[in-house]
């Protein structure tokens, strides 16, 4: 009997599952103990790299699922979601190829989203996977609050001695925005003049999302 | 990088898909690990091993080229060997494999994926000589069922048939 011919024929039906090679304990160990040539760095560097990104979405994934939909600023629910899936500004930083001021900026509202390039909110928008409806939502609420707080800046600034905005803490400007929030929600507030900047937005950002291929996320 | 190479090596993937599917096994491994339990049943790398061959098993279900109608003309095996195209062995194959004992059918199959008779003989408690023994006989009882199998041509086409129509 040809035992090559029988051992690729074998061998084929094993890796289509036909008659599946039992993984022991006692298997695994004789491979490892094997000397393969190991793969190049590049390929190595390759499925890292692609790894953590793999992990990244699904991480990010299930932090969507747990958050839900919060109206709350664009960049706090960035800001929630990416806690959420315990990722750090560095990792979204090097998802999106900016640097990590750039998602700083993003989540504390220090730059509205409308004067972002639509592409760079494209990019987030897909890799936070925000359905476009609930973007205009966030983007809203993001003008509404961010003219709030202008209001109120003097104030917290005196309250804070002087400290710059863009040099308050985390935990100051977060204060802020939920003080915000709520005088939104008491109806409070008056609609921001930028309101009618949404639309126009939205429909930029609609094409960025279109040509990135994810229509899913324009329902 | 062991569960790419037991991919190229041991599943015969070809390395861009190996990345792949390890890629893959990982995000598995990373979203089940809470749902393995150590029962003494498996370590925890032969349950990652065990993930990364099905994975592969899934890889060349659905990338193996469309199987060849089995017809009454599937060449015969002739001396040990079955002429012919390959499918016509392959479909052969799948009819007697189940036939041999568990063990011989393991020991074909370990050796098919070039593990040696000493590693064989550990496994199975034996030394590597009656491993190699096992293996030659279990070879041979093929060998003989492809002999049996060409004294009756029209059964073993009618067999082969039954099997083709299984596995649509």
């Amino acid at each position: 009997m040809n035992e090559k011919r029988l051992n690729a024929n074998l061998r084929r039906l094993a890796n289509e599952g036909s008659h599946v090679v039992d993984i022991t304990d006692e298997l695994v160990d004789s491979f490892l103990n094997r000397e393969f040539n190991p793969p190049s760095a590049e390929v190595r560097d390759r499925s890292v790299s692609r790894l953590r990104i793999q992990l990244q979405d699904a991480a990010i994934e299930k932090a969507r699922q747990t958050v839900g939909m919060k109206v709350v600023p664009f960049g706090r629910f960035i800001e929630s979601v990416r806690e959420k899936a315990e990722l750090t500004r560095r990792d979204i930083a090097g998802r999106l190829r900016k640097h990590e001021q750039f998602v700083q900026r993003v989540e504390r509202g220090d730059m509205s989203p409308i004067d972002i390039p639509p592409s760079d909110i494209a990019d987030l928008v897909v890799l936070f996977q925000i359905k476009v409806r609930d973007v205009a939502q966030l983007v809203r609420a993001s003008l509404e609050i961010a003219s709030a707080k202008q209001g109120f800046k003097t104030a917290a600034a005196r309250a804070h001695g002087g400290i710059r905005h863009d040099q308050r803490s985390e935990d100051v400007e977060r204060a802020m925005d939920a003080l915000a929030a709520r005088l939104k929600q008491k109806g409070k507030l008056q609609k921001s003049g930028q309101s009618n900047k949404v639309e126009p937005f939205i429909s930029l950002l609609e094409k960025e999302i279109g040509a990135r291929g994810r229509t899913d996320l324009l329902t | 990088m062991p569960i790419w190479q037991f991919l190229v090596n041991f599943m015969d993937l070809p390395e861009p898909d190996a990345e792949e599917i390890a890629q893959d096994t990982f995000l598995k491994v990373h979203s089940g690990v809470r749902g393995y339990h150590n029962d003494g049943r498996a370590k925890l790398t032969t349950w990652i091993f065990e993930i990364a061959r099905n994975r592969a098993i899934d890889f060349h279900r659905v990338s193996r080229p469309e199987q060849e109608e089995l017809t009454d003309d599937v060449q015969l095996p002739k001396d040990g060997k079955v002429a012919g195209r390959n499918e016509s062995y392959l479909a052969w194959l799948r009819v007697e494999l189940p036939k041999l004992s568990s063990e011989d059918r393991n020991i074909l199959l370990w050796r098919a994926k070039d593990f040696t008779y000493a590693e064989i003989g550990t496994w199975l408690g034996i030394k590597e000589g009656t491993a190699r023994v096992r293996h030659h006989r279990a070879m041979e009882k093929l060998g003989v069922a492809a002999q049996t199998l060409e004294s009756n041509p029209l059964t073993v086409a009618q067999e082969i048939s039954k099997i083709g129509a299984e596995h649509e």
